[in-house]
């Protein structure tokens, strides 16, 4: 399979800031893989670094091992659906898709044949002849993808593909985008700072934090064995617990007014400070203190019935606990004494 | 009742119309004075003519001393517009995406000759020229006509290149377009608008232009200003009415060409729809 995509210490600065510092990333061929990042993190940087829209300041990155780091971008052959979707507003649909193979002096037979092809690929057949502005927003994105596509890249990149589409529209395109990428084969990048478009739509998640990249791995894998609190804390939501190791293995955290235990292995030493995070899911709330298990006393505050989940509040000290249950389980009441509760091995654990 | 409650909304409407109806007769009266002293039948200018005649207009038409003028106002009106176009169209682009160094002061010093007064920059050209031999040559006429005229282009343009989206071309470089092929396939289309209505005023301005053509026209480069004050200067008869409808008449024929073949309301607003 053709379109591996090799980046090694990528820097790219402007002025005095990094916008990359130093980004080594493998996309193996044919696979998907997602930057995700808050804003500013320097996804998009990187992503324009790829498709030669911004020069490095250092490192390389070759496709099939042919390092393009240094080609204008016209010379790069990589396909690009942007933001905004830039399609050429005095083109029509079909202008805009042919638009690749008329500047590689494609036949113009062949041309309408692959143009043709690229359309029914996005479902666009019959739009033709219609100006971008006469499209709505996901026959727009379609437009754009067709145009990136014609030309048949070795990679695809795809900046914050679905930000200008509505929600609805947004779950939907994410799995056509999905399908459409697994069926075509086709390496793709997307930029994106919705943890769920990354999860659904990637083989593999790099999360990426001030120019660097935290941790690249499976989706399963950033989720449920995170390489950072940054990473555990953007992706999905958390429960921190902050305080310092004690010889029994426990956790003195001052806010609670307790300990908690440590898992195995956790690498604190004691008197060391150390961050726990706890993800909502995993916490449940007894209302009798029951025996074994890591737990923590508590009131619950609040009950959000979120349709297929209820999300609980406990106050535990001066700490607010977020607990998530599946809808229709039994809740607590507001005011009502708890004990919440978790596997020990679900703790994570970090020294601060 | 509703003829009872005229309100404030109807007071303010009809003020509003009264507004622009005065404005319209200060503008549009003495033209219509002139464009009727043309038809007069009597020998000398008087408010209304005593008799009606095609005499003067004739008489115009006929004559060298303005027809040269004319043709010579046309000509250096489309030249000075399409120089001015040339220079303005890579200045804008360059302005608007700041991809020069002092692209805001650059975008000041090309507009500066629109703060200048025109007699001053026209004393300062005609210094300059005459050095280099070209002060009355009809290229310096031109000179003259390109400078003051450029930052109208500019502006026009400038204002349609901001608005443009910068994706646009970075999705052609994408897709292969060398920076040459994503001008002249994306850049300049886009543009196209901002250049059409720019060059339309560059040819307005330069072709009612006075004191830059006065002091660096000759006899044979004289513009139609020029013919038309000088006349006036030794002569005061219908025949500058005469004159003066025949180039009113002229920038009708322009703007309606251009209303039919662009739209000049969307070129007036100069901006490209987006997608």
């Amino acid at each position: 399979m053709k379109g591996r995509l090799d980046i090694a210490g990528v820097v790219k600065r402007y002025g005095t800031t990094v916008a990359v510092d130093g980004v080594t990333l493998v996309v193996p061929p044919g696979s998907m893989t997602a930057l995700l990042g808050p804003s500013g993190c320097g996804k998009t940087t990187l992503l324009r670094c790829i498709a030669g829209l911004a020069d490095l300041d250092a490192g390389s990155i070759a496709v099939d091992g042919a390092d393009i780091g240094a080609l204008p971008p016209w010379r790069r052959g990589l396909g690009m659906v942007f933001q905004s979707y830039a399609l050429f507003p005095h083109m029509t649909v079909a202008e805009n898709a042919a638009f690749g193979l008329r500047m590689r002096g494609t036949g113009r037979a062949e041309a309408r044949e692959r143009v043709a092809r690229a359309l029914a690929l996005v479902r666009l057949e019959g739009f033709e002849e219609r100006r971008p502005s006469e499209l709505s927003g996901g026959q727009q994105q379609r437009a754009a993808l067709a145009r990136a596509l014609v030309t048949e890249p070795p990679v695809l990149l795809l900046d914050e593909p679905l930000s200008a589409l509505d929600a609805k529209l947004r779950h939907a395109m994410r799995l056509e985008l999905r399908e459409l990428q697994r069926r075509l084969g086709i390496t793709t990048i997307v930029v994106t700072h919705d943890q769920d478009e990354a999860m659904a739509m990637a083989d593999q998640v790099a999360v990426m934090n001030a120019g660097r990249i935290e941790q690249v791995a499976s989706p399963e894998t950033v989720y449920r064995r995170p390489a950072t609190p940054f990473v555990a804390e953007f992706v999905g939501r958390t429960n921190r617990l902050e305080g310092r190791a004690t010889a029994a293995g426990e956790l003195d955290v001052g806010d609670v007014g307790g300990r908690v235990q440590l898992p195995m292995g956790h690498g604190l030493v004691q008197g060391a400070l150390g961050l726990a995070l706890l993800r909502p899911e995993h916490l449940r709330v007894e209302q009798a203190a029951g025996a074994a298990a890591p737990r923590l006393a508590g009131k619950v505050v609040d009950v959000v019935f979120a349709g297929d989940r209820v999300e609980i509040v406990v106050a535990c000290g001066a700490l607010k606990l977020l607990a998530v249950q599946p809808g229709g389980s039994a809740v607590p009441a507001p005011g009502e004494a708890v004990s919440l509760a978790w596997r020990a091995e679900d703790l994570m654990v970090w020294p601060r | 009742m509703i003829a009872l409650l005229p309100g404030w909304r109807a007071r303010r409407r009809l003020l509003a119309a009264l507004y622009v109806g005065v404005a319209a007769i200060f503008i549009l009266a003495p033209l219509a004075v002139v464009m009727i002293v043309a038809f007069t039948s009597a020998s000398f200018v008087s408010f209304p003519p005593p008799g009606y005649s095609l005499r003067w207009l004739a008489k115009v038409m006929g004559d060298a001393a303005f027809m040269r003028p004319l043709l010579n106002s046309v000509l250096l009106g489309l030249a000075a517009a399409a120089v001015a176009a040339v220079l303005a169209v890579p200045a804008a682009v360059a302005i608007g995406r700041r991809s020069v160094r002092w692209s805001a002061e650059l975008e000041a010093f090309l507009l500066a000759p629109l703060s200048l007064p025109a007699l001053i920059m026209a004393l300062a050209l005609l210094f300059f020229l005459a050095r280099f031999g070209l002060a009355t040559s009809g290229w310096g006429l031109l000179i003259g006509h390109v400078v003051i005229t450029l930052p109208y282009v500019l502006r026009t343009v400038l204002a349609v290149q901001r608005g443009l989206d910068a994706s646009l071309v970075e999705a052609a470089h994408v897709l292969g377009a060398t920076p040459a092929r994503a001008f002249l396939s994306v850049t300049l289309p886009l543009l196209r608008p901002g250049i059409v209505a720019g060059s339309l005023f560059a040819f307005l301005i330069s072709f009612d232009e006075l004191a830059v053509a006065l002091l660096l026209s000759s006899a044979t480069t004289a513009t139609l200003p020029v013919a038309i004050l000088n006349h006036v200067a030794h002569n005061y008869d219908p025949a500058v009415a005469a004159i003066s409808l025949v180039k009113i008449v002229l920038v009708i024929v322009v703007l309606l060409t251009l209303e039919r073949l662009y739209g000049l309301d969307r070129l007036m607003l100069s901006r490209v729809r987006r997608a």
